[in-house]
């Protein structure tokens, strides 16, 4: 732990070490140190960090951290599932064996639950394909039991699976999302901190 | 009263003390543990504003201990007069009528 607190310690600006690292460090040694302690003295120096830099060096520093964090969480999420559609076809619109297959995805998994398990994603009488960037589940017209495993299908979240990429990749505004937010909420710690340091030094 | 820069003057008004010296002071009298970092943070903006002062550490010893100036102890009496007014009129106030 004094070694914890020894490399938070070296948080501190170069010029406040040189005037108080000496006594710090022994005050650090005789007080003993917490993980309380700890967080109190990365506070402080940042703290200190804040009183003796310019704004403008801290709040690009901090937002791109929290860019940089935004964008780590959102390459952790789950892809945005596409959505379904269900299309009845006439047997006279039903087309062909190879063109069904050349238009459906090949391996499809539920969401959520990974790629766990892939189906086939056509049968005789249904057959799943990505349109317009929805996935659209068909099933032969008048055929009860295709309609039901169609409806099932389609109450289920479905993605394209990234390894075949066969239809290329659905698009994940999300992510750009998630990076924004880090962004802002980057600049945002900063202003509080600049707030927080300067009525600290108010007071 | 946690504002560790009246905390500090407050300890520093009966005699010099080190940090850690300080840091047990202040716990005694008013009961907070202030860590380090916080300690530090108040040392430093005494000294900026030069109520307090830090002097020569023993050769052997790496504390410096700090003695109140001037300046310092005339903020902290102005501090505690109007904090002794504070509190008059809030317990006259809390009084059951």
């Amino acid at each position: 732990m004094n070694r914890v607190a020894r490399w938070i310690a070296r948080l501190y600006p170069p010029v406040w070490r040189e005037r108080y690292g000496d006594e710090f460090a022994a005050l650090l040694e005789e007080s003993g140190v917490t993980w309380r302690t700890a967080i109190d003295v990365a506070e402080s120096a940042l703290m200190m960090r804040v009183r003796s830099s310019s704004f403008w060096i801290i709040a690009p520093c901090l937002s791109a951290l929290g860019a940089v964090g935004g964008i780590m969480v959102a390459s952790e999420l789950e892809n945005r599932p596409l959505p379904v559609e269900i299309k009845s076809l006439d047997r006279a619109n039903w087309p062909p064996v190879h063109d069904s297959f050349a238009r459906c995805a090949a391996v499809v998994g539920a969401d959520n639950c990974g790629f766990k398990s892939s189906m086939p994603a056509r049968t005789f009488s249904s057959f799943m394909a990505i349109e317009n960037g929805k996935i659209v589940v068909n099933y032969l017209r008048g055929d009860v039991e295709a309609e039901r495993q169609a409806r099932a299908l389609a109450s289920q979240h479905w993605r394209i699976d990234q390894t075949t990429r066969m239809f290329g990749q659905a698009k994940e505004p999300h992510r750009l999302a998630y990076a924004i937010c880090g962004l802002a909420s980057g600049l945002l710690v900063c202003l509080a901190i600049v707030v927080i340091g300067h009525r600290r030094k108010m007071a | 009263m946690t504002d560790p820069t009246l905390l500090v003057l407050s300890s520093l008004a009966d005699g010099d003390k080190h940090g850690y010296a300080m840091m047990e002071d202040i716990e005694r009298f008013a009961g907070v543990r202030l860590g380090p970092g916080t300690l530090y943070g108040a040392i430093t903006r005494l000294e900026e504003r030069g109520w307090i002062r830090g002097l020569h550490a023993a050769k052997s010893d790496r504390r410096r201990p700090y003695a109140l100036t001037a300046t310092g102890r005339a903020h902290l009496e102005a501090e505690v007069a109007a904090l002794a007014q504070i509190t008059r009129v809030a317990t006259r106030r809390l009084k059951p009528v």
